[in-house]
């Protein structure tokens, strides 16, 4: 069987069925990608540098336990090499370790500090060392508590599970009993005194606010690795199946606009509905992801059905495939074979695009057109067969006059009314021209993000010096970003200096992904607050902060 | 407050009443609600067939053309006997509004903006409205704002009233007093382009200055005017 080899080295067997197929659609030969039943003996696996690198890079949306800002921020700093750390990693972001606050810091910030060499690694005993070495002398572990207890009190293994339950049923009298004994058993073995046996159960005693069950981390670990691996290999199939399940999450909307900007990052864009494509859901064409007709809003599965139907009979009617189909092709012979909601929807979310029409264009005589009574409508399919109509004007002008008079309409009132769409056609009354900012606001509502543009784009860009791209690829030095706000949240600060004062939080994009570390501190916040709400677009000046990656907004304004 | 959008709109008319005057061209313009910058492609503008027959007008309720009318808004019968009927140009109407109502309820629906309209145009718009929709349950308007209407006649006098210099508060001399150009006065869209220029400008002054005037509890020393 051949192979496929990555540029890491990961190699995978080709499946030799449909290859060009495949290959057209994702731009990968057809490879088996059960990771399970391939991989999971291969200690190679483990240690791919393209998995680990976009770990590290905190490029983690969608990867388990990992994909939330909170993942995101520290995978960035923990920077895990191997399955032990990301276990440490995903047991030292929950609420617990971030909150257990010693010598001014979480013991998070302990762990990356200690992992980076930023801070001493120092020991109650040396007798701990082995136990905690692999975590930085941080106890995340109630394994690692357990382990303790045997090695300085002579705990088996029936003691040291009693005293894990002590800890985390917080029952004071158990914990009296338990400690009574450990001190007694650190007696007897004699490795610490006294005093460093009270000291350890006391640090014991405090772990349970944040120790994690290792078994859980490891094995959340290793699914998370595995997620991470596909995402770094399979980005296109791993974005498309996350996109497909979205709708089971609770924020659907979120969820969905959160993987295609996480996707632009990676030059991976997702496309509107194609009626020539017509899938139902998310699916893959020529390594690009196209949103299904099903994934609009208003299109349910019966009008899917519909659709389909519609243009199976379309195709028929006219002998030739919808690709080939012009916009009076699908105007008079399917429009009318679907309600309007459909077919208003389709055309606001540019399933009709490739048609080279503006969306307003389509909308606004498909709107003449379903004026027409049933019997003018018939009248133009029956007759444009044998005439030269070529747009939707010329084959009004054939249908206006009335029947006596070689025309399709039955009253001279109809007739003039005919007239009138006639000269609409002409002369509409308002442009047809796409506008960015209605664009992108159709596309959110009907497909709940943003593809074609971003609303920024309907603005004087001129001034900005970056896009949200550069910024997240890690551009430095003063940035000057021409954004759409997304998101603005207010947070009162509770320490320090400003506390008491309002600072705000932005998610921010533009065309190429969207930025959602924006951050506005008092000062700021208070003087462009009135700028800084979901919806408007303004230029942001700023710098990237120096731990984090946030951008700090120095100055906002109005585009 | 959410700011809703504004749509600045005028209609030329073959007379004065506006309850039976026949509109015979419409036109608007569509205002960012927080920005105060006109919505890109935000311009509505058509003439609309009036009727031309005299006789059959009055037989349906609606005043003739008059000829001076005609003469103010520079237009003649025999072109306005080629524009589309009303019925075709309100609905297009609706869909230029409502493309500005980012909820889809009357309560964010776009606020309509012109130039005397309390007294002419809105009424217009409630006939209109009536006629071929649309309407809330108790028959009233339901295009635009349910609550907000600007007219900048009235936000106009409320800045110029004591100002010596403005002769009258028509929109020829606002025009005047303003330095807008009169080329193209009275052609709807014209119209409109100025009543947007003169609400943007008043908005915004009004806007700067209501942000620094604290204004709560402005009654709390129990001082009161009346």
């Amino acid at each position: 069987m051949a192979l496929y080899t990555f540029s890491c080295g990961c190699e995978f067997d080709v499946v030799e069925e449909n290859q060009s197929a495949t290959e057209e659609q994702t731009g990968l030969p057809p490879i088996g990608l059960n990771i399970s039943q391939r991989q999971e003996n291969d200690p190679k696996f483990y240690q791919c540098k393209r998995t680990w690198d976009l770990i590290c890079e905190g490029r983690t949306k969608g990867v388990f336990q990992l994909e939330s800002n909170l993942g995101k921020s520290w995978a960035k700093r923990v920077k895990p090499r191997n399955i032990e750390q990301l276990a440490a990693l995903v047991s030292i972001i929950r609420p617990g370790c971030l909150k257990a606050i010693v010598d001014g810091k979480s013991m998070t910030q302990h762990y990356v500090d200690r992992k980076h060499g930023e801070e001493e690694i120092a020991y109650l005993d040396d007798s701990l060392e082995p136990i905690l070495e692999s975590t930085q002398g941080v106890l995340v572990y109630q394994e690692q508590s357990m382990q303790i207890a045997q090695t300085i009190a002579g705990f088996d293994l029936q003691q040291a599970d009693e005293l894990r339950k002590a800890i985390g049923k917080k029952k004071a009298d158990l914990m009296a009993a338990v400690k009574k004994e450990f001190l007694s058993g650190a007696k007897d073995v004699g490795l610490v005194s006294k005093e460093t046996a009270e000291e350890i159960f006391s640090w014991i005693e405090k772990s349970n606010r944040y120790a994690f069950n290792k078994s859980h981390a490891v094995s959340y670990a290793i699914c998370g690795y595995w997620s991470a691996y596909s995402k770094a290999h399979f980005p296109i199939n791993f974005y498309c199946n996350y996109l497909y399940y979205s709708k089971g999450k609770p924020d659907s909307q979120r969820e969905i606009q959160e993987l295609i900007s996480d996707a632009k990052v990676s030059d991976i864009f997702v496309h509107p509905p194609s009626i020539v494509k017509m899938d139902k859901s998310f699916s893959i064409h020529e390594k690009k992801i196209n949103f299904g007709i099903g994934d609009v809003k208003f299109i349910g599965d019966s009008q899917v059905a519909k659709t389909e139907k519609a243009i199976v009979e379309a195709t028929a009617e006219l002998s030739k495939p919808p690709l080939d189909w012009s916009w009076l092709d699908f105007l008079i012979f399917c429009s009318s074979k679907l309600t309007s909601k459909v077919v208003t929807s389709l055309i606001s979310v540019g399933s009709l695009s490739h048609l080279g029409l503006s969306r307003n264009k389509m909308l606004y005589e498909y709107d003449l057109w379903s004026k027409l009574t049933s019997k003018e409508q018939s009248w133009v399919v029956g007759n444009i067969k044998r005439s030269s109509w070529e747009d939707l004007k010329e084959c009004l002008i054939g249908l206006f006059p009335v029947k006596k008079l070689g025309g399709g309409t039955s009253t001279v009132k109809r007739s003039e009314i005919i007239k009138d769409y006639i000269h609409q056609l002409e002369s509409p009354p308002y442009s047809l021209d796409d506008d960015p900012e209605w664009v992108s606001g159709t596309e959110a509502e009907l497909l709940g993000a943003s593809l074609t543009y971003s609303k920024v784009e309907s603005c004087d860009t001129a001034a900005a010096n970056a896009t949200c791209k550069e910024f997240v690829n890690g551009r430095r030095g003063a940035i000057i970003l021409a954004v759409a706000i997304k998101a603005a949240r207010e947070y009162q600060i509770s320490r320090g200096q400003s506390k008491g004062q309002n600072m705000g939080f932005l998610t921010v994009e533009d065309a190429s992904c969207e930025l959602d570390n924006v951050i506005c501190f008092s000062d700021e916040w208070k003087q462009n607050k009135h700028l800084l709400y979901e919806g408007n677009t303004v230029l942001i000046t700023g710098e990237r902060s120096k731990k984090k990656d946030s951008l700090i907004v120095q100055k906002v304004f109005q585009i | 407050m959410t700011p809703r959008d504004f749509i600045v709109f005028d209609f030329e008319t073959g007379s004065k009443n506006p309850h039976k005057a026949q509109p015979t061209q419409l036109a608007a313009v569509a205002i960012h609600g927080r920005k105060l910058t006109p919505q890109p492609g935000g311009f509505f503008n058509s003439e609309i067939r009036p009727i031309i027959d005299d006789e059959k007008a009055i037989e349906m309720g609606l005043d003739p053309l008059e000829e001076e009318a005609l003469q103010i808004t520079r237009k003649n019968r025999d072109e306005l006997a080629k524009a589309p009927q009303l019925k075709q140009v309100w609905q297009k109407f609706v869909d230029f509004v409502n493309k500005y109502n980012f909820k889809k309820t009357q309560w964010f629906a776009p606020i309509p903006v012109g130039y005397n309209i309390i007294n002419y145009d809105m009424i217009i718009i409630q006939r209109l409205c009536k006629e071929f929709g649309p309407t809330d349950k108790t028959g009233n308007q339901a295009l635009f704002n349910k609550i907000h209407k600007v007219d900048v006649l009235d936000l106009a006098y409320g800045w110029l009233e004591s100002n010596p210099n403005v002769k009258s508060m028509s929109m020829d001399s606002m025009r005047d007093f303003l330095s807008l150009e009169t080329d193209n006065a009275h052609d709807a869209l014209q119209d409109v382009k100025d009543t947007a220029n003169i609400f943007i400008r008043f908005w915004k002054h009004q806007r700067r200055i209501g942000s620094k005037t604290k204004f709560e509890k402005a009654f709390a020393d129990g001082t009161v005017y009346v």
